[in-house]
């Protein structure tokens, strides 16, 4: 099994009783900029959700590199390499700009300060389990290991900040904010804030990233650059991408492979051109004008 | 009219000392109500009990070093040992109240944790007055040299010193771990979103614990100060520094750490100054207790006239 390897098998997500997934099946290989798309309501927001253990999906199984990762807790999927961004941009608001990437970076700062978070599924499984007087001693002294640790600051814990300091203003360059490290987050303008909900998705190590509308509220140069930064980030980082977009443009120039939902179902599956000329994806989306004419389809 | 002081400008300077000295011990205490509130939107009313947990494990190790035949360079270590024997009992009873009262009800309607937060803080002090002390208090060994230095008009003690001293020394430390350490910066995401902290790969159960415990330190820490400076203490002792602390923190605006302390600080000087500048008034002698009602007066004008307290920012910066 390759890293970044997402397979998704007939995922279903209820609630109370309304379906919002049925029997969605995903395969996307690494490396691969895949697409999400469909209607609004589809389900495209929902199956992220799934995807980063946000809900935990009804029916069915996800599998990231070889590995099965539903079921569990976000922290676990998000060390297990799973990364995600918000339509509507979710920062740390009141952090700067390093600050935001370094708590993306949390689970990979080696040291004693750090809360212990489990790489792997198999790790987790190990140490989960119901809460029990036996480990009270042991959780305890690691917690006042933790504490202590970042009182006194051993130079290990001290080179490994250091360490994910240099690292994070790295990702910060990449994503074209050199120099943007000390602002709070929020007096961002509004598209060096995409990009830096970017970076703290990158931070985490993702061998997946999700990308929620990346381009929404962006102009036509906008969006093209994001594009390009999709682009520079998949080679970069080696890593796999499913986007959820709404502008064509963005869908048909920057995604390999497009997956289509309406109404918790996949209607449709293949190649931007494919998927195009596909009666029930124009069916779907009513507007066919839209589709054909790579404006936004949104009905 | 002129207004004539009858007191001197010494006695006003020792007032003021006194304020500093018992608005670093609320300060301390509220920055767990704070931190607390910061992450889980929940007020701790059983983080006075924490602190009274801490003021007699301190005693403890105190009494059990000797009590008041504790001389010489043993004093500070008596005094080290006893702030850390503090702050891990009442991070002890800190996280042990988290476990068994407040995480069974993280997703209960708001009301429930503050319920079982009260009865918490009530079946705590009620354990130690009436379990173990049958309504006795005990007293703080006074091993702490007496005489102090004048600096201008304020005459400080040397016990004022240390209080003043240590309490700011624990809140820079706090400080710098909560701006500066992964820990910190693992706590403050917690507390601006906890769902988007744990897609960071954020423990946040962990991220609530060491809050926690953190708070815990700060409480154990000024329970020994407490003592050191008031002598006796009893499992009730928490309740009303508790409520000031937790009144500082609502002064400061409550979720905010500059506050708590600010807020602290603020109504330590107000209760004591306030009483005394009531005292001013001619026919009017008001006893010690009516520091209370100036402060409790104060919380509700806060609440009443700016909620989110009295140094309110645009949007109040978070544990």
């Amino acid at each position: 099994m390759a890293a970044g390897e997402l397979d998704v098998r007939a995922l279903g997500m209820q609630f109370e009783g309304l379906s919002a997934l049925t029997d969605v099946s995903l395969f996307v290989p690494p490396g691969e900029i895949h697409g999400l798309i469909g209607p609004n309501g589809a389900g495209k927001t929902t199956m992220f959700n799934c995807l980063t253990g946000f809900y935990k999906p009804t029916s069915g199984e996800v599998w990231l590199s070889g590995e099965r990762i539903d079921g569990f807790p976000p922290h676990v999927i998000s060390g297990a390499g799973i990364s995600r961004t918000f339509q509507n941009i979710r920062l740390f608001s009141n952090m700067t700009a390093i600050e935001n990437v370094l708590v993306g970076s949390h689970g990979r700062i080696g040291g004693q300060t750090g809360f212990h978070v489990p790489k792997r599924r198999r790790e987790w499984l190990r140490i989960k389990g119901r809460f029990s007087p036996r480990h009270v001693p042991k959780s305890l002294a690691a917690g006042l290991v933790e504490v202590a640790g970042a009182i006194a600051q051993p130079p290990t814990v001290r080179r490994n900040e250091r360490d994910a300091t240099e690292r994070g203003k790295r990702l910060l360059k990449s994503v074209g904010l050199a120099g943007r490290e000390n602002a709070v987050a929020r007096n961002l303008p509004y598209g060096d804030q995409r990009r830096l909900e970017i970076a703290r998705a990158l931070a985490t190590g993702p061998r997946l990233l999700l990308l929620d509308e990346p381009t929404a509220g962006m102009n036509p140069q906008e969006s093209a650059s994001m594009v390009a930064l999709i682009r520079q980030i998949r080679d970069e980082f080696e890593t796999t991408v499913v986007l959820i977009e709404h502008q064509m443009r963005v869908v048909m120039g920057v995604c390999e492979r497009i997956t289509v939902l309406d109404y918790g179902r996949k209607i449709s599956e293949g190649t931007p051109a494919e998927v195009q000329r596909d009666a029930k994806v124009i069916e779907a989306y009513l507007g066919t004008r839209a589709l054909k004419d790579g404006g936004h389809a949104t009905p | 009219m002129t207004v004539i002081f009858l007191t001197t400008a010494e006695f006003w300077a020792d007032q003021f000392v006194n304020g500093l000295t018992t608005g670093s011990i609320y300060a301390l205490i509220a920055l767990g109500y704070t931190m607390v509130y910061g992450v889980l939107q929940l007020i701790n009313f059983a983080h006075g009990e924490v602190f009274m947990i801490g003021a007699f494990a301190g005693y403890g190790v105190l009494v059990a070093m000797g009590g008041d035949d504790i001389s010489g360079a043993m004093i500070a270590l008596a005094l080290v040992l006893a702030m850390i024997a503090a702050s891990a009992a009442s991070m002890g009873t800190a996280l042990a109240v988290e476990r068994i009262a407040y995480r069974p009800l993280r997703n209960a309607p708001r009301l429930a944790p503050l319920i079982s937060a009260i009865g918490v803080s009530v079946f705590l002090s009620h354990l130690v007055d009436d379990g173990f002390l049958t309504g006795r208090s005990k007293y703080y060994p006074g091993i702490f040299p007496d005489g102090g230095f004048d600096i201008g008009p304020m005459a400080i003690t040397y016990l004022q010193m240390f209080l003043m001293g240590a309490s700011l020394a624990m809140m820079a430390a706090l400080w710098w771990v909560i701006q500066r350490t992964k820990l910190g910066r693992g706590i403050r995401a917690v507390a601006e979103s906890r769902d988007n902290a744990s897609l960071m790969g954020i423990d946040v159960n962990r991220a609530i614990v060491v809050t926690f415990a953190l708070g815990a330190i700060m409480a154990g820490v000024a329970g020994v100060l407490y003592g050191l400076y008031y002598s006796a203490i009893r499992g009730s002792m928490g309740f009303i520094p508790g409520v000031k602390a937790f009144t500082a923190a609502v002064l400061g605006g409550i979720g905010s750490v500059q506050g708590a302390v600010i807020g602290g600080y603020f109504l330590g000087l107000t209760e004591t100054v306030g009483r005394e500048l009531l005292n001013e008034i001619p026919g009017v002698n008001l006893p010690n207790q009516w520091k209370d009602v100036v402060a409790f007066s104060l919380l509700v004008l806060v609440l009443i006239f700016r909620p989110t307290g009295i140094f309110r920012q645009k949007e109040a910066k978070r544990a």
